[in-house]
């Protein structure tokens, strides 16, 4: 399987491989149609997914972006089959597409199997990276105790064969003196350690599908940084599928191939990489693009800042749920929920702004400075390449 | 009194540094092992009105010098002078109740840091209460609605209590408890770090806004390099107890000397995904480096730009 981020080291080309191939042909790793998810609380019911639709193809990277509260780590959970007690399932379904014991191509719908079938899936086929390594470890265990439990649960290897894979993990993910770290207990090796050996146990029974959420929050942006070349480099190893959550625009650039952005339990835009960076559609994306400051920003302007706060997810929410924070909401937006708009074969964006009768909105213009200023970084850099060559 | 004369002369004191921290050092002993140095010998100063950015990774002692600064700690050694006055040793009544009403701290994490149990308008009221308690009610009520309207808190959430805002509401919430009474330094320890990114911006815009109109001086502790450029006129880049590196935003930005100033600029994910997909960050182990902070002093590289190195060292950098 050739993993579409694996074509050439050039930035332009390793960019145009991200457009999606002829999907015709194949299914996606995952499949989310119309999932919707609530919570009983004391003061209600909360809404927190109100019909997710996303897919994910074979090696590829999808970032889900979004404030805390717009529902990417409930639709991630859902995947891994973590549910907590108050929840309540009202509906849609995840495909998820694997090959099993004989190689033969399965899909199982994760929202509808039970509890067993579910725990032959976890660690073998799907796996998850929490943000905080040391909550996601035991104190009581060793590194080497923790990596074996979920190949001893699905593989069956022998205790020779068992070590040398606990090995050959903790190499993988760049971790040095390793006979001696398979000793020592979480509380021994520093944060990013830490989060590299959680990596290796997502990794240890070779997934078909990983899912990060916010892996790298809790890290120093040095160790971030390292964090985030490793999942790209073990991704390119091993062709995994990614599900990638942060609400860092940042490391979406880094790692993603494919964008969600989510707003109130929604995907309000879908696109590449690019789609979304270079030629975002829904306001709600450009107020997010907008207010993160980057190095080139000039002090002296004042950050973009999307007014208001997100809504509250246990009001019935009519219409866009963006619209009370929009500037360039129409009446519409309070009446009717926008459907989703193709913007092209790979992007798509709900908002009114993009039907035929909308008056014709622009993206604020400190965002198309930005973005203006980006391609042309990006021309530079295709045109040192050149020189170089 | 001394102190008078120091709020009459604000404007003509501009040349004067607010705040002086000399040779701060703070060690903590641990029962049967070493001390650990959390400062090991650090000096800034702050202008009133100014935003001074501190940055560097966990452990490296960031906030454990705004604990000190605002005297939550007691400090081993050093010296701390704030609008004229020492603060570093035993302070006077006096002395005391000065630095409380002129220095202030917004935390991390706003919901660990307001009392859940007391309306919010008693939580920003605080300040008054402990330096003014003989306002009359009215009064009192009044200061509190106004601090709310700077922040951007409606009056008619001022009887609820922390549970019943969000995130970003809280942390104006402590904004508006640390600037009640108008001090001269508010010490932000990364204040806006557990925020959304929209909200973020929001704050920043806030705090820069009151800046201006109240003159406040900010010492922002932060490991978010990209928004400590925005907010601040200089910068202190801290690893392992010392300031490595210090400077105006632009000298340090323009041009970083120091291996780990450089690699903690390059860690910052950059925005365009083109040229963010193959840039591979500056790495730095201090002990694969061999350098020893200790045995380095401050070299200026230029202006106010200052890098603690060795001469070798130095010579080596700015080749």
């Amino acid at each position: 399987m050739k993993s579409p981020i694996a074509s050439g080291n050039a930035s332009a080309a390793s960019i145009e491989a991200q457009a999606p191939r002829d999907h015709v042909h194949e299914r996606p790793v995952i499949k989310i149609s119309d999932l919707t998810i609530s919570f009983k609380t004391a003061n209600g019911i909360v809404h927190a997914v109100r019909g997710v639709n996303m897919d994910l193809y074979r090696g590829q990277t999808v970032a889900i972006v979004g404030e805390s509260g717009s529902g990417k780590s409930v639709s991630a959970k859902q995947i891994m089959g973590i549910h907590s007690h108050n929840e309540i399932y009202e509906g849609g379904s995840i495909e998820f597409t694997y090959k099993d014991d004989d190689g033969r191509e399965k899909t199982v719908d994760l929202t509808k199997i039970d509890d067993k079938e579910m725990a032959a899936l976890k660690g073998k086929h799907v796996a998850m990276v929490f943000q905080d390594p040391l909550t996601s470890l035991d104190p009581t265990m060793t590194i080497e105790g923790q990596l074996s439990e979920s190949l001893t649960e699905h593989m069956g290897l022998s205790a020779e064969a068992l070590h040398a894979r606990c090995v050959e993990l903790l190499d993988l993910v760049g971790i040095t003196d390793v006979e001696a770290r398979l000793k020592s207990y979480p509380h021994q090796l520093s944060g990013g350690m830490r989060q590299r050996v959680v990596i290796a146990i997502a990794l240890s029974c070779d997934p078909d599908l990983l899912i990060c959420d916010e892996p790298t929050t809790a890290l120093d942006v040095t160790i971030q940084a390292r964090i985030l070349q490793l999942i790209i480099d073990l991704q390119k190893k091993l062709g995994t599928s990614v599900i990638f959550i942060t609400h860092n625009l940042g490391v979406v650039a880094k790692v993603a191939d494919y964008v969600n952005v989510m707003y109130a339990g929604k995907v309000v835009e879908a696109g590449t990489l690019k789609d979304i960076f270079y030629d975002p559609r829904h306001p709600y994306t450009w107020g997010l693009l907008s207010s993160m400051p980057s190095l080139s920003t000039d002090r002296s302007e004042r950050l973009f800042t999307i007014p208001g706060n997100p809504p509250n997810m246990l009001n019935d929410i009519q219409g866009d749920a963006f619209a009370p924070r929009n500037p360039y909401a129409l009446e519409i937006d309070y009446k009717m929920e926008p459907p989703a708009f193709q913007v092209n074969e790979h992007h798509w964006a709900a908002t009114w702004l993009l039907d035929s009768r909308a008056p014709k909105v622009e993206m604020p213009e400190q965002l198309r400075n930005r973005i203006a200023g980006m391609k042309l970084e990006s021309a530079k850099l295709r045109e040192g390449d050149g020189n170089g060559d | 009194m001394a102190i008078d004369e120091a709020d009459k002369t604000k404007d003509a004191a501009g040349d004067q540094p607010l705040l002086i921290v000399n040779h701060l050092k703070q060690y903590f002993p641990i029962p049967g092992r070493r001390v650990v140095k959390a400062i090991d010998d650090i000096s800034f100063d702050i202008m009133p009105g100014e935003t001074v950015g501190l940055v560097g990774e966990s452990g490296s002692g960031k906030s454990t010098t705004g604990r000190a600064v605002i005297k939550l700690d007691e400090i081993t050694s050093g010296q701390i002078v704030f609008d004229g006055h020492d603060i570093s040793g035993k302070m006077s009544r006096e002395e005391e109740g000065y630095l409380r009403r002129n220095m202030s701290m917004v935390f991390q994490d706003s919901g660990a840091s307001l009392n859940p149990y007391r309306k919010v308008i008693d939580t920003i009221a605080t300040g008054l209460d402990a330096h003014l308690p003989n306002l009359d009610k009215h009064e009192r009520e009044q200061r509190v609605y106004q601090m709310m309207d700077r922040v951007g808190l409606s009056r008619s959430q001022a009887n609820r209590y922390p549970s019943q805002f969000s995130g970003g509401q809280r942390q104006r919430v402590c904004l508006a408890r640390a600037l009640i009474m108008n001090p001269k330094l508010v010490i932000a320890d990364e204040a806006i770090s557990a925020l959304d990114v929209s909200i973020q911006a929001q704050v920043v815009n806030l705090m820069k806004d009151i800046q201006e109109e109240m003159g406040t001086a900010y010492l922002f502790i932060a490991h978010d390099l990209s928004m400590v450029r925005y907010i601040s006129s200089r910068i202190c880049v801290m690893h392992l107890g010392h300031i490595v590196e210090k400077g105006r935003t632009d000298e340090i930005f323009a041009n970083p000397v120091h291996p780990y100033t450089k690699s903690l600029i390059s860690a910052i994910p950059q925005f365009n995904p083109e040229t963010e997909r193959d840039r591979v960050p500056i790495t730095y182990d201090v002990h694969k480096a061999g350098i020893d902070y200790t045995k380095g002093s401050y070299h200026n590289v230029s202006g106010q730009h200052y890098v603690l190195a060795t001469d070798q060292e130095f010579a080596a950098w700015t080749k």
